[in-house]
């Protein structure tokens, strides 16, 4: 009996591992310069200059010109296809605070943050990926070189 | 005697066949930790030409050439044009749960240029070759039903100002990027930008 007993119990542990790796959840930080940047220390208004922000960031991943097109990436782990669209929508952002001139461009990055989580039982199970995307629009008098603004909005709360 | 893998309460099983059932549950006991070793070490993803720093430093503005940039450092990802659309190509990642396949993007080629406009006067014969290089891996512990894993990457990016009639460099811009934690060999920075 103690033998039959045993038996059941190996195949039970058996099943069970072969289900995998249970149920975990971790984040994933994907390696985009924003996530060790910090705007408010490194953007200061009339001072820094265009060529500070691309040593530190690299080139935009969108440029804006008033009048012009952007693309727009859709909230994922890794940048996937592109909609092009008006640049206004990014100019939008700044139109409250300034009288835009034409000359005013306009440097938007972004930094995403993979948060997964999976279940598994036994030979079933699931698994959800979440992108949280932080978002930096830096404002910048292109005859001057120098930044004027920039909106930051930093990832949700995991 | 028992006649099958289970017996059903034969009070004359024998100690012979009694310690075979036991070596068979160990023996499962031991396929189950095999099976489940499987999660923890995976083959890690490249994607894009090897860009290391040395290579970087052999670069001099205004006397390398296309033939040797394509020679140190393969085709590029990109030759761009001013005011052009590219066609880019993103690696696969490691996340803890799987993979993330790699998507082709759309990027536009005015961004690229940003980098050296101050520096340089930008003509219409000028191109970028962007080369980009990402290493993803990931590296775990199991024990028993616990599983820890850790997903790493690191990106290389280099765009190079070529002049398409004199066929030379004009100028250079390399940016690197690890995620915390142990990087692949031969990679000794963890962040940063350089130019020539």
């Amino acid at each position: 009996m103690k033998t039959y007993s045993m038996t059941v119990k190996g195949l039970i542990m058996t099943a069970l591992m072969l289900g995998g790796c249970m149920a975990q959840t971790s984040s994933f930080v994907s390696s985009n310069p924003l996530q060790s940047y910090d705007p408010g220390v490194s953007l200061r208004p009339g001072i820094t200059t265009r060529q500070d922000v691309i040593k530190a960031l690299g080139p935009p991943l969108t440029l804006a010109r008033q009048g012009g097109k952007i693309i727009v990436y859709p909230d994922e782990v890794i940048p996937r296809g592109g909609t092009e669209t008006s640049s206004d929508v990014y100019f939008e952002i700044f139109r409250d605070r300034y009288e835009l001139r034409d000359d005013y461009i306009i440097y938007y990055y972004q930094s995403v943050v993979g948060s997964t989580g999976t279940m598994v039982v036994v030979a079933a199970g699931s698994t959800d990926i979440k992108a949280y995307v932080s978002k930096l629009w830096v404002l910048i008098d292109d005859r001057t070189g120098k930044v004027i603004d920039y909106e930051f909005r930093p990832a949700a709360k995991r | 005697m028992s006649s099958g893998l289970l017996p059903k309460g034969d009070p004359a099983l024998s100690s012979t066949d009694a310690h075979i059932l036991r070596l068979i549950a160990a023996g499962l006991s031991c396929l189950a930790l095999l099976v489940i070793s499987a999660c923890a070490p995976a083959p890690p993803f490249t994607f894009g030409n090897k860009i290391q720093e040395p290579d970087y430093d052999t670069i001099v503005p205004g006397k390398t050439t296309r033939a040797d940039v394509l020679k140190i450092f393969g085709m590029p990802m990109a030759i761009a044009e001013r005011d052009e659309a590219l066609n880019l190509r993103s690696g696969s990642i490691w996340l803890n749960t799987g993979v993330v396949h790699g998507a082709p993007y759309i990027q536009r080629a005015d961004s690229f240029f940003e980098l050296f406009r101050d520096n340089n006067e930008i003509k219409d014969h000028h191109r970028i070759y962007y080369y980009y290089y990402t290493y993803s891996y990931k590296t775990g512990i199991v024990a028993l039903f616990y599983v820890h894993e850790k997903e790493r990457l690191s990106q290389r990016h280099l765009w190079l100002l070529v002049n398409e009639r004199t066929g030379i460099v004009e100028d250079a811009f390399f940016q690197y990027k690890d995620s915390p934690g142990r990087r692949p060999l031969g990679v000794p920075k963890k962040e940063g930008s350089l130019r020539h």
